[in-house]
């Protein structure tokens, strides 16, 4: 066929194959790549170069059939007529399944290319392979390919021209299947393998009495791991790096000299002294929260959570945690918005198309925007709370499960719908390849840089510009009966409630100079989790829930402030 | 003797023989490799009603009892 005529080339195959790697392959574009089914959710496009001309690549998320069973499952059926080709991407170690939706392909318009990736670990596997038998058989282009190291990328580019547009065929799936059988034991040895290592701990963490442990563990160690590196870098990187930035800020300070100005860009100073926390100026509050505060967890983080997820542990602990989950109305998959959320909201939001039910997603993402807070708010929650002692920070991570579980029991009575059963591909366990850990972390960092600095700097001048027009004064004389009445909170918490809609982390930071008691502080940290998303995850869930559940989900979050916030008071403080 | 794919116990090993259910539910299932004549493998089952994680051709699936129950197995 003639390349130049192709404008729209998509990669398509079954969950987990690699997609979004070749995809990183072809466009020197950054996509995050996992060891889960559904690791991509929807479609991300990218440039490629091929014999001079530009085409443009669509990364489809993974779909096991053309009859999609989940919302992004959805986007990719969706995304078939957009292309001109399609390129679709096989786990040579598990062929014969994948072979299902190639066959469903070339009953398509578009031309097809078959790239057989993993090549390497099928051999290694003792599976082999004929791939120019496969070729006469389909009819199309087949290319053996390992996309994590490059190889075959090249004559898989060079081969694209051979393909052409498919004649008709109709085959029922049925007839599919039997030609599947043909065609593997025509094109395909397996030579029988002894258990390996990997494969016993596989075994050894989906089975309820060993997983169990194991995967309590892993969470512990997990999160000891983030605390251990984000404290790390604070104590010894951070807090020196600070040390000497000190005396600059306060040269530019008595430059600028008393004034709303010296307000805006330095704060206040407090006893005569810059206060990171508690000053509020751009110079000062607004670098030391992002960088000096929650950057090293988001790091740690970022880093622990790409290496469960590239080893692919994560989809053995939506196993281990499916029947918690039903309970909530979710299934074990559930569990990977809690983890994403905890990093940042916005992608737990996303995350919540692998569910397959509107029930499902809804009582996912209210769940997560009601009771997981995201990294960065965790680290202040560690920051403002942690030097009373760890049972403060505790207190309210008791308080937010407690809440996740009562919402979760609630909602799954009384929202309506269906909650069908798990049923989800469990990848054999992979070695993280370090660079492409890194590579990872520092994209997931780097939106984190890109994304939250601006609104951090908005929420600074915008609360100085608030402080100075009274409005903070007003509202919280207004919310009083709430913040004081029921919460048994400082009326002037008012105005972190107003910037924990632009930043959660900055808003936990504005708690800092209220003259609160731990207790207070534990029941206000909780209720910011709680109250509302911040904009960039509300504006996300608009999108996934549409305006009239979200305003549903609103309206529980609200609810759920109001009363958890109520007990605990009555808890931590009496009457 | 034919079973469903519930009454299995970790470590045994059976023929799959057919599906029950809708058109939907059958296209689902053996798009995921869950054929009829493969052999199939129990690796776990989660306690209280939780998934069965199976195997067949050395691929694990975790799967929810409803749906396992709808798959008819031989064993021996």
């Amino acid at each position: 066929m003639d390349i130049q005529k192709v404008k729209k080339i998509l990669l398509m195959g079954n969950p987990n194959v690699g997609k979004s790697v070749v995809f990183s392959r072809l466009t020197g574009a950054n996509v995050i790549a996992s060891n889960y089914p559904g690791s991509t959710i929807e479609f991300t496009k990218g440039l490629m170069r091929i014999e001079g001309s530009k085409k443009e690549l669509i990364d489809v998320p993974g779909t096991y059939s053309l009859e999609p069973i989940n919302a992004a499952e959805e986007v990719a059926v969706k995304m078939l007529d957009e292309g001109d080709l399609i390129i679709n991407v096989i786990d040579s170690t598990n062929l014969e399944r994948n072979l299902f939706l190639t066959l469903e392909l070339l009953q398509g318009s578009s031309p097809v290319v078959v790239a057989l990736n993993m090549w390497d670990e099928a051999k290694h596997n003792g599976i082999t392979i004929n791939p120019d038998e496969l070729e006469k058989l389909l009819g199309v282009p087949v290319v053996p390919i390992v996309a994590l190291t490059g190889e075959g990328i090249k004559t898989l580019l060079s081969r694209l021209k051979d393909t052409h547009t498919p004649t008709d065929v109709s085959q029922s799936d049925a007839e599919k299947w039997i030609h599947i059988g043909e065609i593997i034991k025509k094109v395909q040895k397996i030579e029988h393998r002894h258990h390996t290592i990997w494969e016993k701990i596989s075994d050894a963490t989906v089975k309820p009495t060993t997983g169990l442990p194991i995967g309590l563990g892993v969470i512990l160690l997990t999160f000891s791991f983030i605390r251990f590196i984000g404290e790390g870098l604070i104590g010894y990187v951070l807090e020196p790096l600070f040390d000497l930035y000190t005396p600059v800020v306060m040269e530019i300070s008595s430059a600028i000299g008393p004034g709303i100005f010296h307000d805006i860009i330095i704060g206040r100073l407090i006893e005569g002294n810059i206060d990171y926390v508690q000053s509020m100026g751009l110079l000062t509050t607004g670098i030391f929260v992002p960088f000096g505060m929650v950057l090293p967890y988001i790091l740690a983080f970022y880093f622990g959570l790409s290496i469960l997820e590239d080893t692919g542990y994560l989809p053995r602990l939506s196993v281990l945690a499916d029947t918690i989950f039903h309970k909530f109305g979710l299934h074990g998959c559930g569990i990977v918005s809690v983890f994403l959320g905890l990093g940042c909201n916005v992608p737990g939001a996303l995350s919540t198309r692998i569910l397959e039910t509107r029930k499902q997603r809804f009582i996912s993402a209210t769940l997560m925007a009601i009771s997981i807070p995201c990294m960065a708010q965790i680290a202040m929650i560690f920051g403002i709370l942690g030097s009373y002692g760890i049972e403060y920070v505790l207190m309210v991570f008791i308080a937010l499960i407690a809440t996740y579980v009562a919402s979760g029991l609630l909602l799954n009575r009384y929202i309506a719908g269906e909650s069908p059963e798990l049923f989800l591909e469990i990848p054999p366990y992979r070695r993280p390849y370090g660079k492409a850990l890194l590579k990872k972390t520092w994209m997931r960092v780097r939106i984190f840089l890109t994304e939250a600095i601006p609104f951090v700097f908005l929420g600074v001048l915008f609360i100085n510009i608030l402080y100075a027009v009274g409005i903070i004064e007003t509202l919280g004389t207004l919310f009083s009966p709430v913040i004081s009445g029921i919460w048994g909170l400082p009326k002037e918490a008012a105005a972190a409630l107003l910037i924990g809609f632009l930043r959660k982390d900055m808003a936990i930071g504005m708690l800092l100079p209220l003259g609160m008691n731990p207790f207070q502080l534990v029941i206000a940290a909780t209720v910011l989790t709680i109250y509302f998303p911040c904009v960039a995850t509300f504006a996300v869930l608009v999108r996934e829930l549409g305006i009239r559940d979200m305003a549903k989900s609103v309206l529980l979050m609200i609810a759920a402030a109001l009363i958890v916030g109520g007990i605990m008071r009555l808890i931590l403080l009496g009457f | 003797m034919e079973l469903t794919l519930t009454n299995l116990q970790p470590k045994q090993k059976a023929r799959i023989l057919r599906l029950e259910g809708g058109f939907g539910f059958q296209k689902n299932v053996r798009s995921r490799g869950i054929l009829e004549g493969k052999i199939v493998e129990v690796i776990a089952r989660q306690p209280v009603g939780g998934p069965i994680v199976i195997s067949i051709d050395k691929r694990n699936t975790a799967i929810g009892r409803g749906m396992a129950s709808r798959i008819i197995v031989a064993v021996g």
